[in-house]
This record gives structure tokens, sequence and C-alpha cells, in this order.
């Protein structure tokens, strides 16, 4: 059996898509890991990278702009992260850009974000060390949290004691809440208390009346003039003074 | 040799096997390749299983968010369909559909052919015409079958990521731009390549199944159905093993 012209075609064309499909993919596929993209490497250490995985994505400014290249123990306390980031972003990460691990929601990948850094810095090389800052480690959290619940405890249980105190009248203030005695006690102060007021307020009209009749008696009679002619001279000069100022003026 | 005659049969069935396989070798590098032969049987085998493979994918891709939707709805996790179906479309469910789809498709026609091919003696008069029915029948199909079912599969997947474009667009409405980049972006090299590669492997089994069960039927006439039906279940079985050795393969090899 031959193939004809058409049947050669069809297969070809058929080849041709398959591989055509082949390629897209791994096109796609190499431009999301920056294989064709011009990269440039950043270097950040940290003391502990909580489960970061070479491979997971860096994003500075919330946008994906390159992977984890590398991780590696420096030492016994320091996590070397090598980052291979798309050199389009290069201009804008200043030489005191913070890399921070945080993670993509609740549940997700690790990541690793990248501040821009401050305008007076010069912008950063290939190969540059920038500053790492440790993630928030969740056992520590947990542990203060532990701490403070079991405080809480404490307070809540003091409270509760306290409380019950009260409602059962122990106490000054369980008195003052519960008893009738204050109150009614309470009471009969203010109204001796009216009623001295008005004592007092009769002893005053009394003393006003001795004061009438001092005035009018001839030995005191000389200071009291004295003093209204004192303050006569006062006000004419007070009046004599607030004239020549609108003058003045 | 003195075995239980199931043993003796499994070995000897197993050393024709062999025997048959290394007659396959031999005879692509022997020269005199049959181009014609073999472009013949790639259209046979891949320009003629398109429809139904593209269908396959499509409706796969289509189902399966249908059916994941609900569930990941209730976790609030709709976001994460479209990537969920394209990598179990791409890693595992594509080239086993697509596999087992191809398995009926073409280990049977070539089961059958051969086998009445041999039933009708028109290989054995082929050998004494001196025709070399090994390269002219049994290369250029296997060969056929180890290159086009990997594309088979690739539009297989092509077809089942469109197929889950709508699937999600009955019930929410996404673009096409935005369902693209959801299912890409968690799609790794490493997904990828291990399935294409796994695809040949089927390819291979498909194509050397129904080769060697045509061509080693016998000369009866119930024979014909018996190694068309033999060959597909063969090759089924072939892929699923071949599948999880893949798996397995892939674990050791490729995630760690």
């Amino acid at each position: 059996m031959k193939t004809n012209l058409s049947q050669k075609i069809k297969t070809g064309i058929f080849v041709a898509l398959g591989i055509g499909i082949l390629l897209i993919t791994v096109f796609i596929l190499g431009k999301q890991k920056n294989l064709f993209n011009s990269t440039f490497t950043l270097h950040a250490n940290f003391k502990n990278v909580s489960g970061l995985l070479a491979g997971n994505v860096v994003r500075f400014g919330g946008i994906n702009v390159g992977t984890v290249d590398d991780i590696t123990i420096l030492n016994d306390t320091t996590i070397q992260v090598n980052l291979k980031l798309q050199t389009s972003v290069k201009k804008f990460i200043k030489k005191d850009a913070i890399a921070s691990i945080g993670s993509d929601g609740l549940m997700g990948d690790k990541i690793i974000q990248v501040s821009p850094g401050t305008v007076p810095n010069p912008v950063v090389n290939d190969g540059d060390m920038i500053t790492g800052k440790d993630p928030l480690n969740m056992d520590q959290v947990v542990t203060k949290l532990n701490a403070i619940a079991t405080s809480a405890e404490v307070l809540t249980t003091n409270l509760a004691a306290i409380v019950q105190k009260v409602n059962n009248g122990q106490g000054s203030l369980g008195r003052l809440l519960n008893n009738d005695q204050l109150a009614r006690n309470l009471e009969g102060t203010i109204n001796s208390t009216k009623e001295t007021v008005q004592s007092i307020k009769k002893g005053a009209e009394g003393f006003s009346e001795n004061m009438q009749a001092a005035k009018s008696n001839f030995l005191l009679k000389g200071y009291f003039k004295k003093k209204e002619k004192q303050r006569i001279a006062d006000s004419t000069k007070k009046a004599n003074d607030k004239a020549q100022g609108v003058k003045k003026n | 040799m003195n075995l239980s005659p199931s043993l003796n049969n499994f070995l000897e069935k197993t050393g024709e096997q062999a025997n048959f396989f290394t007659s396959f070798v031999r005879n692509i590098f022997k020269g005199g390749f049959e181009w014609n032969e073999f472009l013949r049987q790639c259209y046979v085998i891949g320009y003629k299983s398109l429809g139904i493979v593209a269908v396959t994918g499509f409706v796969l891709g289509f189902v399966f968010t249908l059916q994941s939707l609900p569930t990941l709805k209730e976790f609030g996790a709709q976001g994460y369909v479209p990537s969920m179906v394209c990598i179990s479309v791409i890693r595992e469910i594509g080239p086993v559909i697509t596999g087992l789809i191809c398995a009926g498709k073409i280990a049977s026609s070539i089961g059958a052919e051969l086998g009445s091919m041999n039933v009708t003696e028109q290989i054995d008069s082929m050998e004494i015409s001196g025709a070399n029915p090994v390269q002219y029948l049994v290369v250029t199909r296997i060969l056929a079958c180890t290159c086009m079912i990997p594309l088979l599969t690739l539009f297989a997947d092509a077809m089942s990521l469109a197929g889950g474009y709508i699937g999600v667009n009955t019930s929410t409405n996404m673009s096409m731009q935005l369902y693209f980049i959801k299912s890409v972006q968690t799609l790794y090299f490493s997904d990828f390549f291990p399935a294409v590669i796994k695809t040949i492997f089927f390819g291979l089994a498909i194509g050397f199944v129904g080769c060697y069960k045509g061509y080693t039927s016998n000369k009866g006439t119930e024979s014909v159905g018996l190694a068309a039906n033999s060959a597909v279940v063969a090759a089924s079985v072939w892929i699923i093993i071949l599948d999880a050795i893949a798996v397995q393969l892939t674990s050791v090899f490729v995630y760690n």
C-alpha cells in the first residue's frame, strides 16, 4: 500500500502540531522558571529558613520576579539563600534591601519577599549580599501565647473570687453595693447639713446688722469716712488715666 | 526440562517475546528502512486516532473539572481547580487514558491485521518471496506507535485543558488568560518530561504487544479475534505496569 499525498500532508500537519505543542510547553515552563530570561543573583543569610525550598518564588512588591536558586548551610547558625532574579527589577532594588521569608497564604508555599530599600543607597550589583530578616518562629509565638494564657487563667480566677465576695456582700465594696444602711445614713447626713446651713445663714444676717450699726457708731465713723474718700480718689484717678489714654489714641 | 507445564509455558512465551523483540531491534538497523510504510503507519496510527483522542481528552478535562469543583468549593479553593486539573492531567491521567484508548484502538487493529495476514499466509509468502516481513510489517508499526503516542498524548493534554476551561466557566466566569496562567503556574519541567518519556514507552508497549500477538497467532480463523483481544488486554496491562514503574522512577530520580 502506498501513501498518497494527502495522507502525507495530514500526517505532516499532525506531527508538526504535536511537536509545536511540545515546544510551546517547554518554552512556557522555561519562561516561568527564568530559563530564557537574563537573571542576576543576590545572596541573603538567615538563621532559619523555616522550610524554604530551592525553586520557591521570590516576590518584589507582590510580583513574582524570580526563584530561590540554592540553599546552603554556611555554618551552624547561618543559612545562605541564593536568589535568582530577573534583570528587569535590578534597577529597583537598593543595597539596603531586605529579604524576608513569608508564606503564600495560610497553608501555601514559603516565599521570599524582597523590599526595595531606601533611595540614597545605590542599586545592587550581581552577587551582592542583602539583609535577611528571619521569619517569625511559630514555636516561640506558641510558647509566649501559652504564658499569656496561664497568667490570664490566674487573673480570671482571682476576678471570679472577687466578684463572688462582692455578690455575697463581703468587704466594704460588697457592703456598699448590697447594704441600704449606708444610703439611709447618707440621707440623714444630708438633712442635718441642710439645717446647719440654714442656721449659718441666720448667723450671717445678724452679723451684717451688727456691721451696719458699727458704721454709724461715732468711734468708727472717721475710719469709714477716710476709706470712702480714698475709694472716690482712686476711681477719679482711674477715670483721668483712661481719658488720657483715649486722647493719645 | 522437567518444570511444571504452566511454568514451562510461561518461560517459553517470555523467551519468544524476547526473541521477537531482538529481531525487531536488529531489523531497525538492518538497512532498507521502509519509510513509505512507516509514514503510512504514522498516518493510520497518529492522524486517524486524533479524533478519538481529542474527544477523550476534552471530556476528561471537562468532567474532571466539574467533579472537583463542588468539593474544592467547600474549602473556598476553587481557584486551585485549574492547576490541579492541569497537573493531574499532564502527569498522570492524560498519558494513561490516552495509552489505554490507543491500546484499544491501535493494538487491536495491529493484532487483527497481522493475525489475519498470518492466517491467510501472507507473512509466509512474503518471507518466501524474499521480502523481510519483520522489517516491513513489525518495525514500521512499532516505531510509528512509539513516535505517535507521545504526540497524541500532547494533543489530549491540550484538549483537556480546553475542556477544563469550559468546565470552570460553567460555574464561574474566568478569562482564558487567567485560566491558562493558573494552570501552568504550578507546573514544572519535572512534571512534564517524565510524563512525555513515559508515553514513549507506552507507545512501544502498544506497538510491540499488538505486533507480537498478531505475528505469532495460530493458523486458525478464530485466532484473529483472539490475537486482537489478547493484544488489547496485554497492552492495557502493560501500560498500567509501566505507569507504576514510571511513578517509582520519577519519585526516586526527579522528586528528591
